[in-house]
């Protein structure tokens, strides 16, 4: 059966493209002009804060607002400076300095230090609030005295110097009502600043500074992502083409105006780019390039069996779009359901990412089917036939190939429920955890200043434990106080002795105790929360001092977390444990944890769940578009099942290999399912368009390889290689993600071209 | 239940008025008819001397006051406090002791501050629950209810201890003006490092005050009503500050002023202070 004889008729849509070529131009034009405003006029936002990962409404969240509206904002940025000894003269001066130049900076609203930090020192007859630190550092007396009280007293060690005194910290609060594009400009002076400072090293984490080196990744990855993909779809489609300059630039003009679009789309729309939309640019590469291929190798086939009988170059185009156009548009409507399945997710990192990822796929494949067919039939002659290798070596070994797959069907049915059964254990292995430490590669900047400053001073991933009494004054008694450090001890201890061993606290018990023994000649027996009603009345009096752990009604009180809990799989049952603990400590009260990685930890949990509900909501989707394309819901089952394998695989793959399932792990299955069913959907047309009533399968399973199995290959070639170019991101979640797709793209390639031809023997597929 | 705030705080404020009072016997000025401003050619006077003028009450030896305080914050809360202020003069210094009078359950409220021309304010309270002395700096915060400030604020800026440039006339929203500003002295643990000073140039009367914090950021301004006379003394009766970053906007009024009682000494003792608050404790907790 020839090529030739497989082209059934001229669609409408088809004759219409190539007699109407210029208005297509100047719609596509004036398209492009309207997005391109809109990307000039709007720009768009950077924004890589992690509350992108966080549901906007719950319970949860509406508890996080409730405690910075009481507690104040957490966006806390910590400078950890090195050297021999803080105390020395010297060092204090250079630390001095260095305070009163970030606080100069007009976006920082809070700055404390060792330079600026009080303490209560005791007097003959009571106590005064004074600085730590004397004007003049060489008052010997009075560093011996500061050296003695910050490296001792639990208020001060670890959160403003180290025990040892050879590292010092800063703690950085921002004005609230700074945009993002000024607290990184902020960040970014400080960051001068101290690395200008004069200490032996520095080191800094948090927050803030974590997103303005976020957006300073995202900006390098982003020049380093699209030249790349750029080059490697270059050669795929140089090669495909059989070296054709015209077919080779002009699908990358079109998923270039395809991603203008869609930048457009998103810059008129106002919507910030996040950390997941870094995948954006170089997904939309990818998926046009699929469309695209498949569209050039069609014409190319066109080209090469329609030599002889001497068609025009637009009947040509015309019958080429006439016979892609419906599995183009089936295989995007797979990609954007596999996308849209995401579009339920309570995360709105995640639920923005793969709407617009939809928006980009169908705005590719619109211009795949308009603007290129456009373009070709305007050149006419002047465009040189295109050779897409249909009698190579090549189509010669897929030929080989498709006899093969369908001469060892019960090998290969056996061969897939064994990786079907492999996949299953595997997937019962899979492990669901963010971890925090690593969301940048682990000898960058950011992770180093994490680990260093958790190592010298206290950990980095801060939360806050909640005590919320029932009414005014609740936990302003002695019991509720001493409760208050019973949970600090629990959280605290090492796990040998029961405890947690979360790194460090801090609570309004703390600066009570302090003023107690203050108060008292600094005696160790007054390091305690006295039991006279007003004798901690007195010490409670100073409620603005207090305001960042204690209500002023009395009703509220905050325990500053610092931990080591790196992993959200460790973060979860700690967080279980202390609210226990706090439930059994204050019966009457709500106890709670909250704060930015316990939202993260809460959409861990969140994870699970919504990926099943994602994936059946994809595999549904492309169920039912598939059974209308082939007219037969046992036809689109059959050809879903065969798509189905490599997603098992790559579940399996991250059970079996401790690769955890994670905010963008999450996001491979779903992805790779629309894109594997693309080429299957390929394949599947090819293959009826091929098959007589009375043909014989094989014969059109193996015709169908050589004329779809190197559009197959090569797109899943530039799939899988640009994916894998995200390996180079220096966020290892976005790197994962990407080698995960490569390899689970490939899984679909090797599906595709050995196990979905052996299938296609089955009796159902028969044409009727 | 919370009782025993330090709620000194804005009491505080009200010496500001205290301290603008001087001595004349010019009648009060029309807060309407005020003519356009020319910008005089006499000479500018010289601002350490308007300055003495004011925070010395020109000359006087001792004033007692009673007083009000109105505060409304940003989201509409408003809170009231009485007190009593009273300030002794001698040589090199000031003493000054603010009681607070209502609401009652505030009245074991009680600061005594020393100020020195030539050192740092020492400020002190008494916790009658610890039974112990509390030192605090000027640049220290006590709050009450809907208000916090710092005990400089409490002592009305403490003008004396900045050192204020030449001052310049300058014309304002039609109003001729002197305006002078200052710098912290060093080592006076002072809350504001800089503040510029407005005076009335035909009276020399303070007009208003623009604060400004260690970012050089402008913090809170201080608005005074047009002076009157009480007791041949020319004198503020009602002053306004705006804290900017909280929102937060406080009046304090001047409802009885009486110059010259020749203060007891005692009055200005960390005794007193000890026994005046002890007492008003021991009444409250009864």
């Amino acid at each position: 059966m020839s090529a030739d004889g497989m082209q059934n008729s001229k669609s409408g849509y088809a004759a219409w493209v190539v007699t109407h070529p210029r208005l297509i131009l100047v719609g596509v034009c004036a398209l492009t002009i309207f997005f391109a405003l809109g990307l000039a006029m709007r720009g768009l936002r950077l924004n890589v804060s992690p509350m992108g990962f966080v549901e906007n409404e719950s319970p949860a969240r509406t508890d996080y607002e409730n405690t910075r509206a009481a507690f104040g904002n957490d966006l806390v940025m910590i400078i950890a400076v090195v050297c021999d000894d803080v105390f020395s003269p010297p060092n204090l001066t250079k630390l001095r300095a260095l305070h009163q130049q970030i606080a100069a900076l007009p976006g920082v609203g809070e700055i404390f230090s060792l330079a600026n930090t009080p303490f209560a020192r005791s007097t003959a007859d009571g106590a005064s609030l004074e600085k730590l630190l004397p004007e003049n550092f060489n008052d010997v007396a009075r560093v011996t005295e500061a050296r003695q009280v910050a490296t001792t007293d639990r208020l001060f060690v670890g959160n403003l110097v180290s025990a040892d005194s050879k590292t010092a910290a800063l703690n950085i609060l921002f004005k609230a009502e700074l945009t993002s594009d000024e607290r990184y400009a902020i960040t970014e002076q400080i960051y001068r600043m101290t690395k200008q400072a004069g200490f032996a090293e520095s080191y800094l984490a948090g927050d803030p500074f974590s997103q303005w080196r976020g957006v300073l990744a995202i900006k390098r990855d982003l020049r380093i992502f699209l030249p790349l993909t750029l080059l490697l779809i270059t050669a795929v489609l140089w090669l495909l083409s059989g070296r054709s300059l015209v077919a080779t630039l002009l699908p990358l003009f079109t998923v270039g105006l395809g991603l203008l679009w869609l930048l457009g789309v998103m810059a008129w729309l106002q919507v910030t780019f996040r950390l997941l939309g870094l995948m954006l640019p170089t997904l939309m590469l990818a998926i046009g390039c699929s469309y695209l291929i498949h569209v050039i190798n069609q014409i190319g086939i066109e080209d090469e069996t329609s030599k002889a009988e001497g068609r025009s170059p637009a009947d040509r185009i015309c019958r080429a779009l006439s016979f892609i156009t419906l599995p183009v548009v089936v295989s995007a409507l797979t990609i954007i359901a596999g996308f849209l399945s995401l579009a339920f997710t309570k995360i709105p990192a995640v639920r923005e990412t793969a709407i617009f990822a939809a928006i980009g796929a169908a705005f590719t494949m619109v211009l795949s089917l308009s603007f290129v067919p456009a373009v070709l039939a305007l050149l006419g002659h002047r465009l040189k036939p295109l050779h897409v290798g249909l009698s190579g070596k090549t189509a010669q070994w897929l030929e080989g190939m498709g006899r093969w797959a369908t001469d060892h069907q019960k090998f290969l049915y056996g061969l897939t429920v064994l990786i079907a059964l492999w996949s299953i254990v595997g997937i019962s292995r899979i492990e669901i955890n963010i971890d925090y430490f690593h969301f940048f590669k682990e000898n960058s900047e950011t992770s180093i200043g994490v680990a260093e400053v958790q190592k010298r001073l206290a950990g980095v991933v801060t939360f806050d434990v909640v005590i919320e009494g029932k009414n005014a004054g609740a936990l302003e008694d002695p019991q509720s106080l001493n409760r208050i450090i019973a949970l600090q001890q629990y959280l605290e201890r090492p796990v040998a002795q029961g405890g947690l061993a979360i790194d460090r606290t801090l609570s309004v018990a703390d600066f009570v105790r302090h003023s107690h023994r203050a108060f008292n000649n600094n005696r160790a027996e007054f390091y305690s929360i006295p039991n006279e009603a007003n004798v901690l009345s007195d010490l409670l009096s100073e409620r603005d001092q207090l305001k960042a752990f204690f209500t002023r009604d009395g009703k509220t009180a905050r325990i500053l977390v610092r931990s080591n809990l790196a992993k959200s799989s460790q973060m979860a049952p700690a967080l279980r444990a202390l609210e226990a603990k706090g439930k059994e400590l204050f019966p009457d009260a709500r106890v709670f944890a909250t704060g930015t990685f316990v939202l993260l930890n809460r959409t861990s949990d969140a994870i699970a769940g919504e990926q099943v509900f994602s994936i059946s909501l994809a595999l549904v989707t492309i169920f039912v578009m598939l059974s209308l394309l082939f007219r037969s819901a046992r036809v689109g089952f059959t050809a879903l099942v065969p798509n189905l394998i490599p997603v098992m695989f790559f579940f399996g793959y991250m059970g079996w290999f401790h690769i955890p399932l994670n905010l963008t792990t999450s996001l491979v299955a779903s992805v790779v399912l629309g894109l594997a069913v693309d080429n299957a959907v390929q394949f599947i047309v090819r293959f009826r368009r091929l098959q007589t009533a009375d043909g014989d399968l094989r014969d059109a399973i193996i015709e169908s390889m050589r004329l779809s199995g190197r559009p197959i290959i090569y797109a899943n070639v530039a799939l899988a290689a640009t994916f894998a170019v995200f390996a180079l991101s220096e966020f290892e979640p976005i790197g994962s993600f990407g080698l995960l797709s490569a390899v689970t793209i490939i899984g679909c390639l090797i599906e595709d071209l050995i196990l979905l031809p052996s299938r296609l023997t089955s009796p159902i597929f028969r044409a009727k | 239940m919370q009782r025993t705030r330090l709620t000194m705080a804005l009491c505080g404020f009200l010496s500001f008025a205290l301290l603008t009072a001087c001595e004349t016997a010019a009648p009060p000025a029309n807060p309407v008819a005020t003519p356009a401003a020319t910008v005089s050619s006499a000479p500018v006077p010289d601002i350490n001397s308007v300055i003495k003028k004011l925070t010395t009450l020109d000359g006087a030896q001792d004033v007692s006051a009673e007083m009000r305080m109105q505060v409304e914050s940003a989201d509409g809360k408003r809170a009231q406090l009485e007190f009593t202020l009273q300030r002794k003069f001698t040589a090199g210094q000031a003493a000054t002791f603010i009681r607070v009078t209502a609401p009652r359950e505030e009245s074991d409220k009680a600061i005594l501050a020393i100020e020195k021309s030539d050192a740092a304010t020492e400020a002190t309270s008494y916790l009658a629950g610890l039974k112990k002395l509390a030192k605090l700096k000027s640049d220290n915060y006590v709050t009450f209810r809907e208000a916090k400030v710092t005990i400089q604020e409490l002592l009305g800026m403490e003008l004396a201890q900045y050192d204020f440039a030449a001052a310049e006339r300058i014309t304002d929203n039609g109003l001729a003006l002197i305006k002078a500003e200052g710098k912290a002295k060093a080592n006076r643990n002072l809350a504001y490092p800089r503040l510029i000073v407005f005076f009335s140039d035909d009276k020399q009367e303070p007009v208003r005050i623009e604060v400004f914090d260690e970012k050089n950021e402008l913090v809170r301004r201080v608005a005074f009503d047009p002076m009157q006379t009480v007791q041949n003394k020319r004198m503020v009766s009602r002053v306004t500050f705006d804290d900017l970053a909280a929102k937060r906007k406080s009046v304090i009024e001047t409802r009885g002023v009486k110059f010259d009682q020749n203060l007891s000494p005692k009055l200005f003792t960390e005794d007193n202070l000890k026994g005046i608050i002890s007492n008003a404790s021991a009444k409250l907790t009864k």
